[in-house]
């Protein structure tokens, strides 16, 4: 069982399987109980629990989970939100919960499985550190300094520069494959 | 601001929300101005976007391998249990079945040892009994000539309740009845019976109609609704001579059954062509819910609904201090946990009422309740 701290960190590392093993028997009996008491039945707990653990995740990873914060508040906010939607029950609660947690920051694309094995393709074509430093990047909740020392380079300054580096060859790469762009609906 | 690598780490800084104020506003300056870093910006935005969707999807995936992993998991250790508990069952029978064996073991031998005179006894008694009356001991028949009157008593008591109202005189019949059973209380039971039978069936030699009426009475209700009046009594009579009249209360019938009853006392009363009372009670018919209404219901998910037959009825909702909340009208009511000013009503218990024309029809109470 891990506390918050720890679950952080092990997302941070990428290491998903042990956060899950601790929230599925922290978390996934509070979300059942809830979920049953409107009207659900467990199948459909285990569903709202995954998208729950997944939304915590990305959460965790664009830097938009305050550190201290509960971890299973947050799961279960998100929980509730994604069976009212279901209800399409207007909660004002709920406007505040998502205005809390949501920014006006860029949202992950929304992707078939087509277009998910293009990108995933396209990065590993970039190499491993390219796929591995763009895949940080990406996300505001991993600072430079939390890239070099997880990638083992030399210092912020050398992460940025490879960044720009690795994005553009990825850009290149986009803009090289014809129809590519289409695809993906850019 | 002259190399690209420039450009795009102000992007990155933008994105990351580490930018000052001044620099802000430079930024959404350059964004208006300069198309080509507008576009960069796009592009830059949807690579990200791009890559996001892509490391989520891998998430999902991977949550989804493992909480199939941790659920299949956690059922091999459950299964594991019951493995582990069935065998323990399992272990725990074989013990209990063994010691079980063992006493019964010696329970036949106890049972197998011979029996004292006096564990015989009562058996020789009741043989004696049965076979010469004469032969009782003084204990025994005394024992046996109590408890016949005793029967007697009880039996004429019956006969008494079922009779109803029976004149003197065929009290005074039965009363004569008895003594001559205690008379005979040295007779084989079977014999007593016999007579009793006869003197019952025979004709009395008084020509009195109302003696020896064979009569049988049983009342069945069927409770009403609530303040409706869908409630029934059907009395089952018989003996006397016929037609029988059959009243309740002030209405008399030839045939048993009375329908359309609200709740409440009656009085059932049966006479037969000779005005011979057959039979007479007093009975209480219930009333009971014959609506569906849910105790409770969350606001938040769903109305409350008052289903009816009636084509207009009144709901109207008290709070527990028995003020007036709401008031709803209609074919099927509903109320969706509010006032009727709109304003969402606490959890608590609240009193319904249903009125059609300004009578209540039902009545009960439904609790709010949220998640």
């Amino acid at each position: 069982m891990l506390n918050n701290e720890a679950i952080i960190q092990a997302i941070k590392q990428g290491d998903n399987q042990n956060v899950l093993r601790s929230l599925y028997s922290q978390v996934l009996p509070e979300v059942t109980r809830f979920v049953r008491k409107n009207g659900g039945n467990s199948v459909q707990a285990e569903d709202v629990f995954q998208e729950g653990v997944v939304a915590f995740i990305m959460a965790v990873k664009e830097g938009k989970f305050k550190e201290g914060n509960s971890i299973i508040a947050y799961i279960k906010v998100v929980v509730r939100n994604k069976w009212y939607d279901q209800f399409k029950a207007k909660l004002k609660e709920e406007e505040a919960v998502k205005n809390r947690y949501e920014d006006n920051q860029i949202e992950e694309k929304k992707m078939n499985e087509d277009q998910v094995k293009t990108v995933q393709t396209l990065l590993k074509n970039l190499g491993e550190q390219c796929e591995k430093l763009i895949r940080l990047s990406v996300f505001q909740g991993h600072s430079y300094l939390d890239i070099a020392s997880m990638i083992g380079m030399a210092s912020e300054d050398v992460v940025k520069s490879s960044v720009y580096r690795c994005r553009k060859k990825m850009k290149a790469t986009v803009q090289s494959t014809p129809g590519l762009l289409n695809r993906l609906e850019f | 601001m002259s190399s690209d690598f420039e450009k795009y780490q102000l992007i990155q800084d933008h994105l990351r929300g580490l930018l000052s104020e001044e620099q802000e506003a430079l930024f959404s300056k350059m964004l208006q101005e300069d198309t080509e870093f507008s576009e960069l910006f796009e592009e830059e935005k949807a690579m990200s976007s791009l890559v996001k969707g892509v490391v989520k999807n891998e998430i999902a995936q991977e949550v989804k391998l493992g909480f199939d992993a941790e659920k299949t998991r956690r059922g091999r250790v459950k299964k594991g249990l019951i493995i582990g508990g069935v065998i323990l069952i399992g272990i725990l029978a074989t013990i209990l079945l063994f010691s079980e064996e063992k006493v019964s073991i010696s329970d036949i031998k106890i049972t197998s040892e011979p029996l004292s005179d006096d564990e015989f006894k009562p058996i020789d008694e009741i043989v004696k009994v049965k076979e010469s009356p004469v032969l009782l001991n003084k204990e025994m028949k005394s024992k046996n000539m109590d408890s016949k009157v005793q029967v007697e008593n009880h039996s004429i008591e019956a006969l008494v309740d079922t009779l109803g109202n029976v004149d003197q005189s065929s009290i005074k019949e039965i009363a004569d009845l008895k003594d001559e059973v205690v008379k005979n209380e040295t007779k084989p039971e079977s014999q007593v019976a016999a007579q009793k039978k006869e003197s019952k069936t025979t004709p009395a030699t008084n020509e009195n109609p109302c003696e020896n009426l064979n009569a049988a009475f049983d009342v069945f209700t069927e409770a009403s609704c609530l303040f409706g009046e869908k409630g029934s009594i059907e009395i089952d009579a018989s003996g006397g001579k016929e037609p029988l009249s059959f009243k309740l209360n002030k209405q008399t019938k030839e045939e048993g059954r009375f329908e359309d009853l609200s709740k409440g006392k009656y009085k059932v009363e049966v006479r037969d062509q000779n005005n011979c009372l057959i039979g007479k009670k007093e009975i209480a018919l219930k009333s009971k819910r014959c609506q569906d209404v849910p105790l409770a219901f969350n606001p938040d998910l769903e109305e409350w609904t008052y289903e009816t037959e009636e084509s207009r009825v009144t709901l109207k909702i008290l709070n527990r201090f028995g003020k007036g909340v709401f008031s709803s009208e209609g074919e099927n009511p509903s109320w969706n946990g509010q006032n009727n000013a709109g304003e969402e009503l606490k959890l608590d218990d609240y009193l319904f009422f249903v009125y059609k024309d300004g009578q209540v029809i039902d009545k009960g109470n439904v609790t709010l309740v949220r998640q």
